[in-house]
């Protein structure tokens, strides 16, 4: 009675930031990340008769916004998870160019993971839920990431 | 440092940490946003695999319907010589009409009080024998986009419950030598409010003295509101519902007020005050039925 609002609400306020830091990356900005997650929770508070327990609440929020979020990106194109990280855009690239560009050089559903991971602070079993895959092709893609983020980034010479 | 921990720290620093969030925000959505018309179930993916390909209703707007309304007076609750006038007003409706509610009174939005006093004293014109700029409010409870408002002119009170839905409103009169409550409803979604006044138990002394239980509907989805009295230094009432949830009530010049989506009785009450938290049984019991329902949108007012 109420109490599954109040847990959206609370997974708002504790969360905000990794949600809206996830999405970034799938909407190109800060501005429009932050209308997805406000979206998404509005949706989440409407819906909430749906959430059937099966599963995280933050999970079921999170495929929530990448509805939104593909919606968002639509125009006829963009379909699933897959086609939206082909198009996830790196956003403010000054605060680290080098690295902007070496993301932007991940392969899609990699990246995808890298936002996920680290500007949403996920965990493995959460990006698990979200992306549909196992824990251990999370952890996979992730090194796989980490490897050719390294690489660029030595190649720059951005490291010692 | 590992090659590991220098990307990944160099990552976790690239988002910015600035918060732009806003829960109002998500609650004005959430009240407001476009709606699936046909069939809503397919905004929320209740399976994972429902994100591939999947496709929202977002930019459609669910029609809107005329609605009629119950509210409750203080009075109803001050005992045999209160006579409760009842009265309903229309509005528009929405498939949840609730969305947004909190257990826990939250801050309100940027004039939301003064929109929801406006609304509730102009509906209140023509049917009450006081003008609007008379009313005063008692104590105003918000949660998330709802208001409710307990006003006071003279012997006469009025409660009000706004939402981006809805409004309902009703007047309380005092009549000299009535000796029962006296309910008039008009409603076309909804049936007339069922209302139970704290039973009492010769004990002036109790935390909560006085309190009217109304359990009604908004386009058939139930609500209850409570309201009532408390001695002098109450800061504090927490409802317990006989399902064991709380709500928690806003408390001001010893009266409170809270409400909640549905139709379970409030069983006791969890009261602070200075010396610490105490609680209080409630023993509601029904005041009298109401009237059969009138048509939508007439305001009406019997007497006992």
């Amino acid at each position: 009675m109420g109490s599954l609002a109040s847990e959206i609400e609370q997974l708002y306020r504790a969360r905000y930031l990794s949600f809206r830091n996830g999405m970034v990356g799938m909407t190109g900005s800060y501005e429009s990340a932050r209308d997805v997650v406000q979206e998404a929770f509005a949706q989440a508070l409407r819906d909430q008769e749906q959430y059937r327990g099966e599963g995280s609440l933050a999970g079921w929020v999170w495929r929530i916004a990448i509805r939104v979020a593909l919606d968002t990106r639509r125009n006829g194109r963009v379909q699933t998870v897959d086609e939206l990280a082909a198009e996830a855009a790196v956003p403010d690239r000054e605060r680290d160019p080098v690295l902007a560009g070496a993301l932007r050089q991940l392969a899609p559903r990699r990246r995808l993971i890298v936002f996920l991971r680290y500007f949403a602070d996920l965990s493995y079993a959460e990006i698990a839920e979200v992306c549909e895959i196992s824990e251990g092709t999370v952890a996979a893609t992730l090194a796989h990431a980490r490897a050719d983020l390294l690489l660029a980034l030595e190649t720059e010479g951005a490291i010692p | 440092m590992s090659d590991t921990e220098l990307i990944e720290e160099r990552l976790r620093g690239f988002p910015s940490a600035l918060d732009d969030s806003d829960w109002g925000d998500v609650l004005r959505r959430a009240a407001a946003s476009p709606l699936a018309e046909s069939n809503s179930h397919t905004d929320a993916p209740e399976r994972p695999h429902r994100l591939l390909g999947g496709t929202s209703a977002s930019g459609r707007w669910r029609r809107s319907r005329r609605l009629a309304l119950g509210g409750i007076g203080a009075l109803a609750a001050a005992g045999a010589t209160a006579a409760l006038v009842l009265v309903v007003f229309a509005g528009a409706g929405t498939q949840n009409a609730f969305a947004g509610w909190t257990a826990s009174p939250t801050p309100p939005a940027s004039g939301q009080t003064a929109s929801a006093l406006s609304e509730c004293t102009s509906r209140l014109v023509g049917v009450a024998p006081v003008a609007a700029a008379d009313w005063q409010p008692l104590v105003t409870d918000t949660r998330g986009p709802f208001t409710a408002v307990i006003l006071r002119s003279g012997d006469a009170t009025a409660t009000c419950l706004t939402g981006p839905s809805f409004t309902t409103a009703a007047v309380n009169s005092t009549q000299d030598g009535g000796s029962q409550h006296h309910l008039s409803v008009s409603s076309a979604s909804g049936g007339p409010p069922t209302v139970s006044v704290l039973a009492p138990n010769g004990d002036n002394s109790d935390p909560i003295n006085v309190a009217a239980q109304e359990q009604t509907t908004v386009d058939s989805q139930p609500y209850t509101l409570l309201q009532g009295q408390t001695r002098p230094g109450i800061t504090g009432v927490t409802l317990v519902l006989s399902d064991s949830s709380r709500v928690q009530a806003t408390v001001a010049d010893s009266a409170f007020v809270a409400w909640w989506p549905s139709h379970t009785d409030a069983s006791s009450a969890q009261v602070t005050d200075g010396s610490g938290l105490t609680t209080q049984q409630l023993t509601l019991t029904p005041a009298s039925p109401p009237n059969p329902p009138t048509p939508t949108g007439q305001p009406s007012s019997s007497s006992p």
